[in-house]
């Protein structure tokens, strides 16, 4: 979870300041990689819709008001432009060459060991999340793997709870169903 | 409860309230099979929990800043000659010279029929019975029995000049 910017920052972007913007660009744009990564699975492409959702941002900022949290605005952005990206024709096509760059984007540990181990992890749940239907990767990536509550992920995806725990359980058994038959397979049991 | 609703809720474990979670354990508790179930979701959780907490980081974040920010003054760029190309349009232009024109054959408009608006209070007014009263007539003859003897003179003085006598023809 990333911590809330100064509203004053946001106030000064609203009136056109552009040095503001930049200020909202460096804190949130990590977070909206990840996501988009996460949902994507792909380097380019997430690039391109962080790069888009912040020219939204910045076009729709002037109907920003401070009861909406900042980044459940830009959640839903994001989360609106990979769902028409992953609905659309394009990504199917792409879909079998996902993998083998979802791991470009882990680059923060320390031994080569656990380098490996965390990259087979992120590689297989990559792997399980990219069978998984649209609208059950989004729930799942931001309710598991961003850890916002139930409310902010309905409020970003705009679906009920009851939608919503639909969409949680059939991908979570379908995750928990890879990650145990994938170690089942490479006699890595003990872990799970 | 029984197995499958077991199977059904446990997968939601993080989203049940307390006294729904003490169901779940207590059946599975006494299942085998169940409490099997539960143990493998819940690794899986603590899994998937330690790949969340690694995020993916973009290849060159500074890069990735300069294109967003280049793209947003472009974005405001564009937005401020939109709007003055906007205004320097064709259309715009027509649309102030149509509006001009019409103003001013609004204002002719208005002027002639003020001036007529006048003119006709003037001739409809009552005459005003008392106070000094301007006789238009008697000023007109006036008037032409003066121009007529300027004109007399004239002529006469032509004639002394050219015939060098004094010919009196002024009309009383």
């Amino acid at each position: 979870m990333t911590t809330p910017i100064e509203q004053a920052v946001i106030q000064r972007a609203q009136e056109g300041n552009t040095d503001a913007f930049r200020k909202i660009v460096d804190h949130y744009q990590s977070f909206a990689y990840a996501v988009s990564f996460r949902l994507l699975g792909h380097v380019e492409e997430a690039e391109d819709v962080v790069q888009e959702a912040f020219i939204r941002l910045w076009k729709n900022l002037y109907k920003y008001r401070p009861e909406v949290k900042l980044t459940t605005w830009l959640y839903r952005i994001i989360a609106n432009l990979c769902l028409d990206y992953l609905k659309s024709v394009h990504m199917q096509q792409k879909k079998n060459r996902v993998a083998a760059q979802a791991l470009e984007g882990l680059r923060s540990y320390e031994s080569a060991d656990e380098e490996l181990k965390a990259s087979e992890l992120n590689e297989m749940i990559q792997k399980a999340v990219e069978e998984l239907t649209p609208k059950q990767k989004a729930v799942f990536i931001l309710r598991d793997l961003e850890g916002l509550s139930v409310e902010e992920v309905c409020s970003i995806l705009s679906m009920s709870a009851g939608n919503l725990k639909s969409n949680l359980y059939y991908a979570r058994k379908q995750v928990s169903g890879k990650l145990k038959e994938y170690y089942q397979t490479t006699d890595k049991i003990t872990t799970l | 409860m029984n197995c499958p609703e077991f199977e059904r809720s446990i997968y939601l474990y993080s989203e049940l309230t307390s006294s729904e979670r003490k169901i779940l354990d207590d059946h599975r508790s006494q299942c085998d099979a169940c409490g099997q179930l539960a143990h493998q979701v819940f690794q899986s959780q603590a899994l998937i929990k330690r790949v969340s907490e690694n995020k993916p980081l973009a290849r060159d974040s500074h890069r990735l800043m300069q294109r967003i920010m280049s793209e947003v003054k472009r974005e405001k760029i564009t937005w401020l000659a939109e709007l003055v190309s906007y205004v320097d349009s064709h259309f715009v232009r027509y649309a102030f010279s149509a509006v001009s024109l019409f103003l001013i054959t609004f204002f002719m408009y208005e002027q002639q029929t003020a001036d007529y608006a006048t003119a006709m209070n003037q001739v409809s007014k009552p005459p005003v019975k008392q106070g000094p009263v301007l006789d238009v007539n008697l000023f007109r003859s006036n008037h032409l029995q003066r121009t007529t003897r300027k004109e007399t003179e004239v002529f006469s003085r032509y004639a002394y000049y050219k015939t060098g006598r004094i010919v009196k023809t002024i009309n009383q």
